[in-house]
């Protein structure tokens, strides 16, 4: 009944329920605290150190918000975030303890005045941004479009109920033990934040922390002011949030003035405050559900813009005339009342039409300086005027009406500004679809969309449908009407899923002609719509499934596919169950030619995939070992779908089949956790196909999960030299794109100085070379054969280096996982780089940068190359037994890696080396073909000369 | 018949794949076959579909458009080589000029290869994008391309 009652009122789907709540709650205790705490400061402040006081603490405000917030965001990067949350809250309240106990002691030094009136303007900005930062994790971009109006109320109501809470508790329990209250607020909202991380923003905090990075370092370069000063638009805007805030400091000082000198005592004045902070809630509130969309729609932004300055106004003459209660009262409710209903909606649509990359940067410059730069102006003014001047709060009034002149005329700019920007914004498509939530109640908003609704270019209506896609509005209908009958499928199949969401709204007409449409996508959207809007969907779904035409049957089953994957219902009707099985039969052994029975087969493939019915899944295993590639691609991402335990080995097998295995490790990786110990099971089976065992890493590259980390870092050292390469690939991506998982330091240590090892016998292979690979005097007398024999230590030289930098890489792709894989790449490119300067300062950043029991072993090898006497001392220090006797050829017959094998053994047959024969004949029962083929070859060659010797 | 090993020695000479490693040249040269043409054997014909390219081990090719000589391809000379990257026809006519033994390589086969070995495909980008520099310098140098 409940979620029937929430899903009908405010879409909340099942799933959503917890989280909605917790974020609820979450935001009600942040801005329930902070009504309680704001009146608190403000009694306080005023009675303890006078009016005069407040232009100087406005100003110092400015100062240290600004100053803080910035070094806030430098830290808060570094910081994950739950953590910062976490720590934010419990820094809060044990700051309110420090305050409550001052208090209690009856401290009054000024500076804790100051200091507690700084504290709860910096905790109100961070601890709402924080609460703003969690929720974009905790819903994606649709989500947040449906849902964020409600979790808003949470923070309406908070504040209703903290500021009337104050009100009523001020004099009961005194204004200084307010803050116990405050203090269990929050302590609610550490349980609340910390439940929130585990279940919702965990996993998603993870995946966009990536994205952002990537965000950040694409916007490196802009500077915002640049860009503010560029655009008319933006510098109208940044005018028009300054001089607001300019304007409220100046408010805000008259207000508290009269209400300061007209009550005296402590709580009452707490409780007056409390009181005003909750009603102005209210008429928020009300303002913006009875007022704000009329006049949007009506006179669209530019007069939306008006309403506060004119209220304002209004309030500052009264207040030139009568400085009563009454008028300071009309003043705070004129700009509260308006500022946080119709200013915010008009100010929220002009940023609309900004590219989002520049909104993101311009706004957080406008919030963090333009605001407190504004605030500090009007600390500075008030000084003036009232400390040194020593006028009247109602000469502050006469400023007031000065600024707001200003304000008005940047108004009337910035609204012919805005609708050409918009204008261009839908033009260039460069409105970002999933972070707005489009107001249509701007009038001019509206014009421009339905302009582009009309127009003939298919991928601007294609974009304004996106656009409109969540919001719904029945102004759109007549558009819907006409644009079902638009020539592009790609339009009709949007118009059907749009009007989906409008109950009242049905095209059964046309519907009914387009289930017979040559496109698969229109067929199966009509008949959605048909089925959505019939009385017996079954029947409905059944007379298509009858249908003549094998389109129209085809269409239907995919229907029918999607409605029971939505519907429990019809999923487990058996005699829709037995007709859909049927109708899979009937195509598979559908049509003369292949082109049509493959295309019969794609269908079924889809239509089990999105069913996800485990009575049809024999089907899809047939489909799975279809002769006709394409089928078998389908097949494989339906079998993902499915994530069925049935078809894990056949995906796996499929990690072999060229133009599949892509779509075969994300089939599998769909699977994610429950599937890794099968995966490392094949990765570390040495008798499995090579590709399926590269395959498997690869698929563990996607599943982020703790345990797949700490399997392929226990899978490394029993695994040769390409698998290692893989699996570290694996681990780089997993570190990469999963950073809150761990790499064990221990672990990925030993498997560092594990490679370093593997590094340095190549090196000593490379530098003991000259004294094994020596081309006889029998061969050098030959010219021919001194040739060959030439180019065969040339080609062992070759790999050796090779090998040399695939290993130098492997090191680094494990530092990565230990240190920022970014610092280490950039180390990496500037050691392998021909400039010395580079290389230099790549040594010069990894000294200072890697351990001490690393730094001694990789610094070394990046500084030289090839030196005896490094090597040796790198022997003892990394326990490397090398023994003088053995031979390079010894070392890299004995080892794991084939390609030096081969070249080995060729070199071996050209020096003419025939005390190697014991050795060439092990290889001879080698599994790898190359290998083999060279140590045949190597006997042969040896052996003709040998006997041609003799 | 040469061991895979000699034809990674051949490969090694080859502009295209001058930037693959040695291993790379391995897996190239499992999908090379070794033919052999008597002399005035023709290789290919002008106007033919292309599929397959040539690497000569032993003897001459003659390269010829409507009988015109083009240039004649010796020991270790490449020819055909468009071949791996499209199938417009051929534009040359190739003809032994005496007992000549061949490396080729088929498209099909090299495609195989590439899907399998992204870093051959990664060194055969870097190769082309080296000629199509070297090119545009000299166009860019050249006062007649008319540009700066």
């Amino acid at each position: 009944m409940m979620k029937k009652l929430l899903r009908n009122l405010f879409d909340i789907r099942e799933d959503e329920g917890l989280r909605v709540a917790l974020m609820f709650s979450y935001i009600f205790f942040i801005i329930a605290s902070l009504l309680i705490i704001k009146p608190v400061r403000q009694s306080l402040f005023l009675i303890e150190m006078g009016i005069s006081q407040l232009p100087i603490v406005y100003t110092m405000m400015a100062v240290f918000s600004g100053l803080v917030t910035v070094v806030y965001l430098r830290f808060a990067r570094n910081v994950r975030l739950d953590l910062l949350i976490i720590y934010t809250l419990l820094i809060s309240i044990l700051s309110l303890a420090f305050f409550w106990i001052l208090l209690y002691l009856d401290y009054h030094a000024g500076w804790f005045f100051y200091a507690f009136y700084i504290w709860v303007a910096i905790f109100g900005v961070i601890t709402t941004s924080q609460f703003w930062l969690l929720a974009n994790y905790v819903f994606d971009a649709r989500e947040a479009k449906r849902l964020f109006g409600f979790i808003g109320a949470g923070a309406i109501s908070g504040g209703i109920f903290g500021g009337y809470l104050t009100t009523y508790l001020a004099t009961v329990i005194g204004t200084e033990n307010l803050i116990f209250i405050c203090m269990a607020f929050l302590l609610g909202c550490v349980v609340i934040a910390g439940k929130v991380w585990e279940k919702s923003a965990k996993i998603n905090y993870q995946d966009r922390m990536l994205q952002q990075k990537r965000l950040r370092q694409s916007e490196a370069e802009a500077n915002p002011l640049t860009l503010i000063l560029n655009s008319r638009h933006l510098s109208y805007l940044a005018g028009i949030v300054g001089i607001s805030v300019l304007v409220a400091t100046l408010v805000d000082f008259q207000y508290s003035a009269i209400a300061s000198r007209l009550i005296e005592d402590e709580d009452k004045l707490t409780e007056f405050f409390g009181f005003w902070l909750s009603t102005l809630s209210i008429i928020s509130l009300v303002i913006q559900l009875s007022i704000t969309s009329r006049v949007l729609k009506s006179f669209g932004v530019g007069a939306s813009l008006f309403f506060l300055p004119i209220g304002i106004l209004i309030g500052a003459i009264a207040i030139i005339f009568n400085p009563a209660l009454w008028s300071g009262i009309s003043l705070k409710v004129s700009e509260g009342g308006f500022k946080q209903s119709i200013q915010k909606a008009g100010v929220e649509l002009l940023t609309l039409p900004i590219p989002p990359d520049i909104k993101n940067r311009a706004k957080a410059f406008i919030d963090v300086f333009v605001v407190n730069f504004a605030r500090g102006v009007g600390g500075i003014l008030l000084i003036i005027v009232v400390v040194v001047m020593g006028l009247s709060v109602g000469y502050v009034s006469l400023v007031m009406i000065g600024l707001i002149a200003f304000w008005i005329y940047l108004n009337s700019l910035i609204r012919n500004e805005y609708v050409n920007s918009f204008r261009l914004a839908l033009e260039k498509r460069s409105i970002d679809l999933d972070k707005q939530t489009l107001n249509l109640d701007d009038a001019s908003v509206f014009e421009s969309l339905i302009r582009a609704l009309e127009s003939d270019n298919e991928k601007q209506i294609l974009y304004v449908l996106d656009l409109i896609e969540n919001v719904k509005n029945d102004r759109f209908v007549p558009q819907f009407e006409k644009l079902i009958h638009h020539p592009s499928a790609e339009v009709k199949v949007k118009v059907f899923r749009i009007v989906s969401a409008y109950k009242d709204v049905d095209f059964i007409f046309e519907a009914s002609e387009l289930v017979e449409d040559s496109d698969q996508e229109v067929r199966v959207e009509a008949m959605r719509h048909l089925s959505q809007h019939s009385l017996d969907k079954k029947a409905t779904m059944t007379k298509f499934l009858d249908h003549p035409d094998f389109g129209v049957r085809s269409a239907a089953l995919m229907c029918v596919a999607i409605e029971s994957k939505e519907d429990e219902n019809f999923r487990e009707d058996e005699e829709m169950v037995k007709i859909v099985k049927d109708m899979i039969e009937e195509a598979l052994a559908f049509g003369d030619g292949e082109s049509e029975r493959s295309s019969a087969s794609i269908n079924v493939a889809r239509v089990i995939g999105t069913a996800n019915n485990p009575a049809l899944y024999p089907h899809l295993e047939t489909l799975l070992r279809d002769m006709v590639p394409e089928v078998r691609r389908v097949a494989v991402i339906s079998a993902g779908k499915t994530r069925s335990e049935q078809f894990v080995p056949i995906l796996i097998e499929n990690l072999n089949t060229k133009l599949i295995r892509r779509h075969a490790r994300e089939a599998l990786a769909n699977y994610g956790e429950e599937i890794i110990d099968t995966l490392v099971e094949r990765l570390n089976d040495k008798d499995e196909d090579r590709n399926i065992r590269i395959g498997t890493a690869k698929v563990l590259a996607l599943i982020g999960s703790q345990k797949t980390v700490d399997l392929l870092l226990e899978s490394l050292p029993h695994s040769d030299l390409i698998l290692r390469y893989e699996i570290i690939k694996a681990l780089n991506k997993l570190k990469v794109k999963f950073p809150l998982l761990d790499f064990d330091e221990g672990v990925t240590e030993e498997r560092i100085l594990e490679e370093t090892r593997n590094y340095i016998q190549m090196l000593y292979i490379l530098d003991n070379q000259d004294e094994y690979v020596q081309i006889s005097g029998d061969v050098d007398s030959d010219h021919d054969a001194a040739a060959r024999a030439g180019k065969a230590k040339k080609l062992l030289t070759r790999a050796l280096e090779e090998r040399l930098d695939t290993n130098l890489e492997r090191i680094f792709r494990l530092l990565g996982l230990r240190y920022p894989p970014k610092d280490m790449f950039n180390a990496y490119q500037g050691i392998t780089s021909n400039l010395t300067v580079l290389r230099a300062n790549a040594i010069e950043f990894l000294d200072n940068v890697l351990d001490s029991n690393l730094k001694n072993v990789i610094i070394p090898i990046v500084e030289a190359k090839s030196n005896t006497s490094m090597i040796q001392d790198m022997k003892k220090q990394l326990e490397l037994e090398i023994s003088a006797q053995d031979g390079c050829f010894d070392l890299i017959l004995t080892g794991d890696d084939n390609w030096l094998k081969v070249c080995a053994l060729y070199s071996i047959a050209e020096l003419q080396k025939p005390e190697c024969t014991s050795r060439i004949e092990l290889q001879l029962q080698s599994q790898d073909p190359v290998v083999k083929q060279t140590a045949e070859y190597a006997i042969r060659r040896l052996n003709r000369n040998g006997s041609s010797r003799n | 018949m040469l061991t895979i090993v000699e034809k990674v020695i051949f490969l090694q000479d080859v502009e295209e794949f001058e930037y693959a490693t040695t291993e790379d040249l391995a897996h190239i040269a499992t999908i090379t076959d070794e033919v052999t043409f008597k002399p005035a054997a023709i290789i290919y014909r002008e106007g033919e579909v292309s599929d397959s390219m040539y690497m000569v081990i032993e003897g001459s090719v003659r390269l010829d458009r409507s009988g015109e000589e083009v240039l004649t391809a010796k020991h270790k000379d490449v020819f055909g080589t468009w071949a791996l990257f499209d199938d417009a026809p051929r534009m040359l006519t190739a003809t032994a000029l005496e007992e000549t033994r061949l490396l080729r390589i088929e498209r099909e086969d090299f495609y195989d290869i590439l899907a399998d070995h992204m870093k051959i495909t990664e060194g055969i980008l870097k190769s082309i994008t080296k000629r199509w520099r070297a090119l545009a310098g000299r166009v860019g140098s050249d006062p007649a391309a008319g540009t700066p």
